[in-house]
């Protein structure tokens, strides 16, 4: 089964991301920051992690730094609320395993028809 | 003819040379001087030096008892030339200051060689002729005699050229070590001594109250500026002794000081000059200043007559010529004319001066007041684009679990709900959605207000951007049975511009058409190149807006149909959005309309892209909102 990580600081978003997918049939975890993430990410060797990347705490910078070191293999849609220029999506990229960008807030189905998409890539 | 008669017409011919060189000198100092007497008395002397020449060459060949006779001839030609010599040597002691072995062993030297030549014939010429008288002519003593003769008079005549090149009279006949040497030595000198008599002069004419005020007052701002050259050299009523200033001078040569205290020196003398020149009417005195004016102005360039000044003066140009009494009444009234132009101009300069401190004073605070302004400024728009970037932020995440969780349920995927409930969480998503376009509408027209929205420009292929909006619009449309129809110019370039936002421009004005359309209407947008833009149109044939009203359809908040507007719903924000977001891009926006016939709006951008969209966005007032906040 598919593994998801949500990871996001907002709990009752982050619940509703959780529910939706655990119905959808993904098996799913979350964690309510960077840190409880970089604490997780090891057992539950997610497939897709929904990272927001305007959390309290460690930065996504950080975060995406750690995953590196880890040599982590997960894929990574980051949830915004701006647009990134094309300039700004490649230095991005550079930074890590980044497959998309989702801005919130979105359609859910549009939201899961993405994560499908990306993990047959 | 003996050999000896041979060498005496030799050695008088060479004495006759000699004695008409020492003449030729000695009168053309004379009449250079004009009242050089000693100089008179030398050519006279000389004169005499020429008969004794002659008698020597000729002489020898008529009668021997000649030579008694040429001899009174030479001591006369030697006493002469000798009185002008010493006159020449009390001139310049007179010059030098106080009479003492000293300054009489420095004047000799100042024409050593002259005066050498006057002691060798003393001490050896003239006891040998006295010798060659007693024991008789054409003897060895004769032979030696003429030969100390010859010595002394080379000595002379060398002596008196040297004399010239000191005082650079004739310049040409110094090499140039000598001019380095002797020249500007004396010059230098006698320049200063020029100045120190000026200024005495000066002294001595400020006659007036007022002037020989000014005149104190400039030799004491000088004496505090000049301490070393004025060193007791005071003698009462302002006046000063050259002597002291000269001995004071010799001082700085010794510390190698003078070329300096020169030029400071002769431009003191400039600036008495200009002071004084305007005091005085007498000929005499305009006629010094003048000369003492011009000899500052040339500085060093010709100093021959500074060396003219120097000699002449104490001759007594200044005692003999007396000066012409001043027009007193006529100066005072002068004085007192000018003391009040003084005044008053001084005044105005107090004033002016005390004005511009006052404007100085008023523009510094005032700058330091814009710029802290413009701290605050900068604070303030930062605390803005913060504001709304966590607004942004904060008013979303809600929305984000609210229309999450709506959609979840509308799916079922939580169980089933009924019809009634269907319809009330699709009004709950309809206005979620709303809200969500509206807090978005806000953000935009508060970014694009303050100049803090993002563009992010990217190539764009028009015909796929258009594809896509047909494809978003075309729902909406279906629900009032509206076709959109597309007319596309073939071969259209690329843009150059930010996607998302030229969407969200061709979205609003379409969904504005399918709101304001009847039922069963057609909605079509058409694409051309014109010139050097492309060219947006979005027609449709709904109610139309009246003419007075169609460009205030781009202000905020502006509603056509207040009344109607309710019914579509919209809080006017989208077209003054749209109007901001094609500026920016370097385009226009506007709109066509005949009422009850239908609207097309119409905008263009340009093929070659604004280079900074987001600062020259910066820079515009698009809304007018700066200019009614005034």
């Amino acid at each position: 089964m598919t593994r998801i990580m949500i990871v996001d600081d907002e709990k009752d978003f982050r619940d509703m991301l959780d529910l939706y997918l655990r119905k959808e049939g993904f098996e799913t975890n979350t964690a309510e920051d960077g840190a409880d993430f970089l604490k997780k990410i090891d057992d539950f060797a997610p497939d897709i992690v929904t990272l927001d990347v305007m959390m309290p705490g460690i930065t996504t910078r950080k975060i995406l730094d750690t995953l590196k070191e880890k040599k982590s293999k997960s894929k990574i849609i980051l949830l915004t609320v701006v647009r990134y220029s094309e300039a700004e999506k490649q230095i991005i990229h550079e930074m890590g395993n980044i497959v998309d960008y989702i801005t919130k807030p979105f359609d859910i189905d549009d939201f899961k028809d993405r994560i499908v998409k990306n993990l047959d890539k | 003819m003996e050999s000896t008669d041979l060498l005496f017409v030799f050695i008088g011919t060479v004495d006759l040379v000699l004695a008409v060189g020492f003449i030729y000198y000695a009168f053309k100092n004379a009449f250079r001087l004009k009242s050089a007497v000693s100089q008179y008395l030398m050519a006279m002397g000389a004169f005499f030096f020429v008969i004794t020449g002659v008698i020597s060459a000729t002489g020898v060949l008529i009668f021997d008892t000649i030579f008694i006779v040429r001899y009174i001839v030479f001591i006369i030609g030697f006493i002469l030339i000798s009185t002008g010599e010493i006159y020449s040597v009390m001139i310049i002691q007179k010059i030098v200051g106080k009479k003492s072995w000293l300054t009489i062993a420095r004047t000799f030297s100042y024409g050593s060689y002259r005066s050498s030549g006057i002691l060798v014939i003393l001490l050896f010429a003239i006891p040998l002729w006295t010798l060659d008288i007693i024991i008789g002519p054409a003897s060895i003593y004769d032979i030696v005699a003429s030969f100390f003769t010859l010595l002394g008079f080379t000595l002379l005549i060398t002596g008196e050229r040297k004399l010239y090149v000191a005082a650079n009279m004739f310049p040409e006949m110094a090499t140039t070590e000598e001019r380095e040497k002797i020249g500007l030595l004396r010059d230098d000198i006698a320049a200063v001594r020029v100045y120190a008599d000026i200024i005495n002069t000066f002294v001595s004419f400020g006659k007036p109250a007022t002037s020989a005020m000014i005149v104190n007052n400039t030799l004491n701002k000088w004496s505090e500026e000049h301490p070393v050259l004025f060193e007791n050299s005071a003698v009462g009523n302002g006046k000063m002794d050259p002597c002291v200033v000269t001995r004071n001078l010799d001082r700085l040569y010794e510390t190698n000081r003078l070329s300096t205290v020169l030029k400071e020196f002769s431009l003191l003398v400039t600036r008495l000059v200009d002071v004084y020149g305007s005091f005085t009417s007498s000929e005499c005195a305009k006629e010094r200043i003048a000369e003492s004016y011009w000899i500052v102005k040339k500085q060093y360039s010709d100093t021959s007559i500074i060396f003219d000044i120097l000699r002449t003066m104490p001759v007594g140009i200044l005692e003999e010529e007396k000066l012409a009494v001043l027009n007193r009444d006529e100066l005072e009234k002068k004085v007192k004319e000018r003391t009040m132009e003084l005044i008053n101009a001084n005044k105005e300069l107090r004033n002016e001066i005390k004005e511009r401190k006052r404007a100085e004073e008023e523009l510094r605070r005032s700058q330091t007041k814009i710029e802290q302004q413009n701290i605050q400024l900068k604070k303030a728009d930062q605390l803005k684009t913060d504001f709304l970037n966590i607004t942004s932020h904060e008013l979303r995440t809600p929305m984000s679990a609210i229309k999450g969780y709506v959609q979840i349920i509308l799916k079922q995927t939580l169980g089933q709900i009924n019809d009634e409930q269907k319809k009330a969480l699709d009004v709950v998503l309809r206005n979620t959605d709303r809200l969500d376009a509206l807090i978005q509408d806000i953000l935009d027209i508060s970014r694009l207000e303050s100049g803090t929205m993002k563009f992010v420009v990217e190539h764009i292929e028009i015909r796929k951007m258009l594809d896509e909006i047909v494809e978003t619009m075309r729902p909406y449309a279906n629900q009032k049975e509206i076709k959109i129809n597309m007319q596309i110019e073939e071969h259209l370039p690329e843009l150059v511009a930010d996607k998302e936002r030229i969407k969200q421009v061709i979205i609003n004005i379409v969904h504005n058409a399918v709101k304001f359309s009847s039922t069963d209407s057609i909605i079509n947008i058409r694409t051309r190149k014109e010139q050097d833009d492309i060219l947006f149109e979005i027609q449709d044939f709904g109610k139309g807006i009246p003419q007075g009203q169609q460009e205030k359809v781009f202000e905020m908040f502006y509603q056509v149909d207040s009344g109607s507007d309710r019914k579509f719903g919209g809080v006017g924000l989208g077209l003054a959005i749209s109007q901001g977001i094609i500026m920016a891009h370097g385009g226009k926006i506007w709109v066509e309309s005949i009422v009850r016939k239908g609207s097309t709006f119409k905008f263009t951008l340009p093929l070659k892209p604004v280079k900074d969209v987001e600062s020259r966005f910066k820079e515009m007032d698009l809304f007018g909102l700066k200019r009614k906040r005034r």
